[in-house]
């Protein structure tokens, strides 16, 4: 009896022993991966001339190892599509140290946070003008442990940064409806897509609204569709997107394409498009660009099977002859 | 005081020093996880702001944790503004990105087999324009210090370009080239056979899109698969390069 007492205490003190010395001495044999997390990933700021002002990013390593980052500062423009940020070569913003920011590397420790702060130093004089940037943060390739052929990974995340110059507010009226993308015949039994493209001729970004609405050749609504809040940079194009529920303040909105199915189609019908100031404007309802568009709706396969038949019938009552 | 008891006490001693040790270990990673909503960590020279101050003729004002009030922000003595139109309501947000291994180990490359190997990327927006991650290579594969390489690949066929993926199957065809699976992927990825080559930096070639998205993004994810082959007569050797993967958010 007393011997296996003995056993089972010295059993248990030997798995106590042993997760001590886990404890002590975790496993660190793990992948070597990069988990980083930027706030915010876009920001729109308007500056006033004569001013300074700082802005901090926030990076957090999520990761188990060690990052160590180098910010770099790129323009960016836009696709003309979406809102897809086509980074280019540098960058020609003159307000900021880049010198001192692209010398800035910094090793953040695993689940840690570090922040990066811009000073921006715009002098009485600068031109009003919009700068779309991006605030690249580059890890460095970690060290070769292998003794066989490699390709060693790096990551890069960005946060957004459209920097607006001006002494005032800028609204955008200056909105031209450019196309819808839809062809002229569409089938009477299919989806019907529209794609409305707009283009911002002012130097300033600006929030899109208004709406979409389809009518038949009686001017009887078909479909209507809320335009979602979209951003067009300044001299720039953007392809629109619906508003997939009414837009609430306190309520993330969500953007859908602009697609309806009805059960029929057919004749003539209407697209009118209909922007309005931002929706967080104090003249929401200002009409500031208005234009229409047309598509005739027909059965296209049910013609094409009687024409068909009809050729064949002829080609028949030649061939009998 | 027996044998029996002390063996007993020593014992239960190295017991509890274990337990302890284990306890210690836990309460050391909870002190190190200082978070806050509000906090910031700072880093020495990371902060390209120290030292400023401020004169009768400028005030340096910050934008963090600033909420806007009305449709374009506060206005008022300073010098800035927050936000523009609706953007504002929802700015503060976060973009992630995570790549699941920095180090692809191709093995040892021999004439007549492939080297592979592969990762995953995953990428998480709530912004409402998305992303899109691209990826170039430094330099093709390359015994460094030297000028043997491994040429990126051009496929079975010689179609595939860095916008084109084609079959590359073939393993007597060297190259050097990738695959991706998955979430939001190019549409010429048909499947894991379609190969497609990284665009050389070292060549000026524009880096091209593996992944994008013009909607809210969440836990999006790819696998990214990297095959060589080395033809005969290519140097034996460990060829390298860097593959760089930059995640840009939309607006």
């Amino acid at each position: 009896m007393n011997k296996k007492r003995t056993q089972k205490f010295i059993s248990a003190l030997a798995l106590s022993v042993v997760l001590g010395l886990v404890s002590l001495y975790p496993n660190s044999v793990s992948a070597q991966g990069f988990n980083l997390t930027v706030t915010p990933e876009v920001h729109y700021m308007r500056i006033k001339p004569g001013s300074k002002i700082r802005h901090t990013i926030t990076l957090e390593n999520k990761g188990d190892v060690a990052l160590t980052v180098t910010p770099t500062i790129y323009d960016f423009e836009a696709d003309g599509e979406s809102g897809r940020a086509i980074l280019k070569s540098a960058t020609t913003f003159p307000y900021l140290d880049l010198e001192h920011i692209q010398n800035s590397s910094l090793t953040i420790p695993p689940h840690k946070r570090a922040q990066l702060g811009l000073l921006f130093s715009v002098p009485e004089d600068a031109p009003e003008k919009e700068y779309p940037l991006t605030v690249l943060f580059k890890s460095e390739p970690v060290q070769s442990q292998t003794e066989t052929s490699q390709s060693q990974l790096v990551g890069a995340i960005g946060s957004n940064l459209i920097v607006l110059i001006s002494q005032d507010e800028q609204t955008s009226d200056l909105i031209n409806i450019d196309s819808i993308s839809i062809p002229f015949f569409v089938d009477s039994f299919k989806k019907v897509t529209l794609q409305p493209k707009i283009k911002n001729n002012h130097f300033a970004a600006t929030n899109t609204a208004g709406t979409v609405i389809v009518k038949n050749m009686f001017n009887t609504e078909v479909a209507r569709f809320n335009i979602f809040p979209d951003t067009i940079l300044g001299y720039s194009s953007r392809i629109l997107r619906a508003l997939k529920t009414e837009f609430q303040p306190d309520i993330e909105p969500e953007a859908v394409p602009f697609a309806f199915k009805p059960s029929f189609l057919l004749g003539l019908y209407t697209v009118e498009v209909s922007i309005t100031a931002p929706y967080t404007s104090a003249y929401s309802d200002e009409v500031i660009a208005f234009d229409t568009f047309t598509f005739f709706a027909v059965p296209i396969i049910p013609i094409l099977v009687g024409l068909l038949g009809i050729v064949s019938a002829i080609g028949y009552v030649i061939y009998k002859k | 005081m027996s044998t029996r008891t002390l063996t007993r006490i020593i014992l239960s001693s190295l017991c509890l020093l274990c337990l302890t040790a284990f306890s210690w270990r836990i309460s050391e990673v909870q002190a190190e996880r200082l978070e806050s909503d509000s906090y910031v960590i700072q880093f020495g020279n990371f902060n390209v702001t120290s030292g400023e101050k401020s004169s009768s003729n400028y005030n340096v004002t910050d934008t963090v944790g600033q909420t806007a009030a009305g449709a374009f922000g506060e206005y008022g003595t300073s010098g800035y503004f927050v936000g523009a139109g609706f953007q504002y309501i929802y700015q503060i947000k976060t973009f992630s990105f995570i790549i699941s291994d920095l180090t692809m180990d191709l093995g040892e490359l021999t004439d007549g087999a492939f080297g592979t190997d592969n990762h995953t990327l995953e990428i998480t927006t709530r912004g409402a324009g998305g992303y899109t991650i691209y990826a170039y290579e430094q330099h093709p594969l390359r015994i460094p210090t030297t000028s043997y390489i491994i040429n990126d690949t051009t496929c079975d066929a010689g179609t595939c370009t860095t916008s084109a993926a084609s079959i590359w199957t073939n393993p007597s065809i060297d190259g050097f080239g990738f695959n991706i699976q998955g979430d939001d992927i190019p549409t010429d990825f048909v499947n894991n056979t379609y190969f497609r080559p990284f665009a050389n930096d070292e060549a000026a070639a524009t880096m091209q899109p593996v992944m994008s998205s013009s909607n809210i993004a969440l836990q999006r994810t790819s696998t990214v698969t990297y095959q060589a082959a080395k033809a005969g007569d290519t140097a034996a050797g460990q060829f390298q390069t860097a593959v760089v993967y930059v995640a840009v958010p939309g607006y």
